[in-house]
């Protein structure tokens, strides 16, 4: 592209970006009229821009979906739990009923291969080929005595697991916000405390806190 | 949505504040207001709606649980930034395996010719998507300005923030992105 065609291309690209000063504007003026590229330019580039607006607006922003009506959006922005995991994917709603179940077209086919597949395997396995399987004993638990003053240690401390009176509880926050592009965002939170039990049963938060 | 991205005071940084001490509201307001602009980001990445909508649920995730990460408040939003463009690039990089683990199991399918029927709304749609194409063709360092600018409306300083880029790079690459869209929509719409 020549120097002056791509001084022009970049008025118009800062014009219809709503960057051009004063002074820029008369100079495209001028060459918009005088050079009928510049503007068959203003003119691809004014559509393409308009055009693009509003497939980005339509396929980015859109309404927020639901799936069938288990969630609803929060109009006032109030988080809402989440009762079942199958609401975490909102899929908006397809018009063919079809193409799910042709995405799962080779189920059928690898059910097949997987039945010829796993009796050829074992009739070409040797027994002396196998390897006795490993045994993993659980560990014994042994209840040693607390100490009286509880001091926070690492998890990975020996001390800690022998003692093995110690539990953990994990909380699963599930909550949803939506977006302000009118989708439904959903957001987990797992915290994880660490509870160490006194002989008694009762619960105590370790020295450290959570 | 208009921020004001180089305003001496950022009105978010109250909500960054509250959301480091636990705070759901304040972070389901920081989605409600940002989610727009980190899709975009997601997208001018990804360059497909196909998995914008899991990985932009991922980013989000990612944000509350890194947000105590974050060391400067006043930098939240190039953090977020970062969070969502590696997202992206991530999935990006476990599609582009996917895609050529497919490629040779199965030959690609034979592209189904659509039928061409008169009628001003089918021409419509039918150059709507062939821009999308384009859209989506675009070379990510061109697609993801381009992106902003246009379904946020930003202005080149506020890309080149965001971006952390200077303001005649984010020029250049608005220019180019138009320059391919239109060399590849010649003669057709």
């Amino acid at each position: 592209m020549a120097r002056m065609s791509a001084d022009i291309e970049r008025l118009i690209v800062r014009k219809l970006d709503g960057e051009l000063s004063a002074d820029e504007q008369l100079a495209l003026d001028r060459a918009v009229l005088r050079d009928p590229e510049a503007r068959r330019m203003l003119e691809d580039y004014q559509q393409i821009d308009a055009l693009a607006a509003q497939i980005l607006d339509e396929r980015l922003s859109g309404a927020a979906a639901t799936a069938n009506g288990e969630l609803r959006i929060a109009q006032d922005g109030a988080e809402r739990p989440i009762k079942s995991q199958s609401a975490r994917r909102l899929p908006a709603a397809t018009g063919n009923p079809q193409s799910r179940y042709s995405r799962w077209w080779w189920l059928l086919p690898a059910a097949a291969a997987a039945a010829l597949f796993v009796p050829l395997m074992l009739r070409t396995t040797t027994p002396t080929a196998l390897q006795p399987a490993v045994v993993i004993a659980p560990q014994p638990v042994v209840d040693e005595p607390v100490p009286r003053a509880l001091q926070p240690m690492p998890v990975s401390s020996p001390v800690r697991r022998a003692a093995s009176v110690s539990d953990q509880a994990i909380d699963q926050d599930v909550y949803y916000v939506v977006g302000d592009d009118g989708r439904i965002y959903m957001i987990e939170h797992e915290r994880q405390q660490d509870f160490t039990r006194e002989r008694g049963g009762a619960r105590v938060l370790p020295a450290g806190g959570l | 949505m208009t921020m004001a991205l180089t305003a001496d005071f950022d009105p978010e940084q109250p909500v960054i504040a509250a959301i480091r001490t636990g705070d759901r509201h304040a972070f389901a307001e920081l989605v409600r207001r940002h989610s727009r602009w980190v899709r975009a980001v997601v997208f001018g990445v990804l360059g497909d709606t196909d998995r914008v909508d899991d990985v932009v649920q991922q980013v989000w995730a990612l944000a509350w649980d890194r947000i105590g990460e974050l060391k400067d408040v006043e930098r939240w939003r190039p953090w977020l930034y970062r969070l969502a463009r590696n997202a992206a690039v991530d999935a990006g990089r476990d599609e582009t395996r996917r895609r050529r683990f497919h490629r040779t199991l199965a030959e690609m399918p034979p592209t189904i010719s659509r039928p061409t029927a008169p009628g001003e709304e089918l021409i419509a749609r039918e150059r709507r998507q062939i821009l999308w194409d384009a859209i989506r063709g675009l070379p990510a360092l061109y697609r993801e300005p381009f992106v902003l600018r246009h379904l946020e409306g930003w202005n080149y300083q506020q890309i080149a923030d965001l971006l952390q880029m200077p303001v005649d790079s984010i020029e250049t690459r608005l220019v180019r992105a138009r320059r391919l869209l239109r060399e590849a929509l010649a003669g057709k719409i």
